[in-house]
């Protein structure tokens, strides 16, 4: 027990705008949940894979959607994809809200395992319907493309995603 | 040393496979929780757990990684330069239903592995384990049983 305490001490530290990400949150943050449908990749996201790994054309994801400036959401609009439960990864994405490009940083466990901690590509050509989207919004779809997805290297999809709002 | 003879075994024998990884995946059930997880950790929820243990001469490398992931959220942890045990630290990371993202370490206060030693011809590996700091909450202590059964890493990787 006291080499834990020892260890924790000097534990590695995440990057700390993670913790300052964390903190500024509350409870009162607004989060659609829905599923989305790959419409294209390049072929990084299929070739030299197994099954598990494989992001491919028709491939459905869980999603979740955050987008910014709604209630605690803050600055950021962030989307999360969720592969059968290999891989998750939130996309925090800066800039005004519904911003069709930029570049995102990236949390979460990729298929492998591995921790994704701030991991930086970029996004592209997003839109939504509507375009804009209040906290009284029910339906979403989204649309935009992703680079290095799911932290599977040189792996860029377009995806179609809808919402609808967690209770 | 266990790990260096292990992971020259290992690469002898699968040798033909480049670039690859030796993990597992497996189903885990939370077997306790400390009051402070409160909803997000309860007794009966199930997650799939993908390890990925340090295995440097193989392909791994010498850190070892354990992903908790559930229908939306997920819970990474990872061990630098070791593999999980008892009596040692991880570094945790969360990304939440609310996609709020965490980090925090905390202690690995049990993990019994059978077998303790796995072979090259190890199919599964059975995990009974205890974390504090559960998905980055603090003095969420957790408990966690699963059965990791090896998953290929390529396409040309031949499993027994």
């Amino acid at each position: 027990m006291t080499r834990i305490g020892l260890v924790a001490a000097a534990a590695v530290a995440m990057a700390s705008t993670v913790a300052t990400q964390a903190q500024s949150q509350s409870a009162t943050t607004v989060v659609w949940q829905g599923e989305a449908t790959i419409l294209t990749v390049t072929p990084s996201c299929t070739s030299n894979k197994n099954e598990r790994q494989t992001i491919g054309v028709g491939t459905v994801l869980r999603t979740l959607l955050r987008p910014a400036g709604l209630g605690a959401n803050g600055t950021t609009t962030r989307m999360s994809f969720n592969h059968d439960g290999q891989a998750n990864a939130v996309y925090i994405m800066p800039g005004t809200p519904g911003e069709a490009s930029g570049t995102y940083a990236s949390f979460g466990a990729a298929h492998n395992g591995v921790l994704l901690a701030n991991r930086a590509a970029t996004y592209a050509r997003f839109s939504s319907i509507p375009a804009t989207i209040t906290a009284a919004t029910v339906f979403i779809e989204y649309r935009g493309a992703l680079a290095h997805f799911l932290a599977i290297n040189n792996c860029t999809v377009t995806f179609r995603a809808a919402y609808s709002p967690r209770p | 040393m266990k790990t260096a003879v292990l992971a020259g075994c290992v690469a002898a024998a699968f040798a033909t496979g480049a670039n690859a990884e030796i993990m597992y995946v497996g189903s885990a059930a939370v077997t306790a929780a400390s009051t402070a997880c409160g909803n997000s950790a309860t007794v009966g929820d199930y997650a799939r757990i993908t390890y990925r243990p340090a295995y440097p001469a193989f392909g791994n490398s010498g850190d070892s990684y354990l992903a908790y992931v559930t229908t939306r959220a997920s819970f990474a942890m990872t061990v630098p330069a070791n593999t999980f045990r008892a009596g040692i630290n991880y570094s945790g990371q969360s990304v939440g239903s609310t996609l709020n993202v965490a980090s925090r370490a905390g202690g690995i206060t049990a993990w019994t592995q059978a077998p303790a030693t796995p072979a090259t011809d190890t199919s599964s590996i059975n995990v009974t384990a205890t974390f504090a700091n559960f998905w980055t909450i603090s003095g969420c202590t957790v408990s966690l049983r699963f059965n990791l059964l090896r998953v290929k890493s390529g396409p040309d990787e031949v499993l027994n």
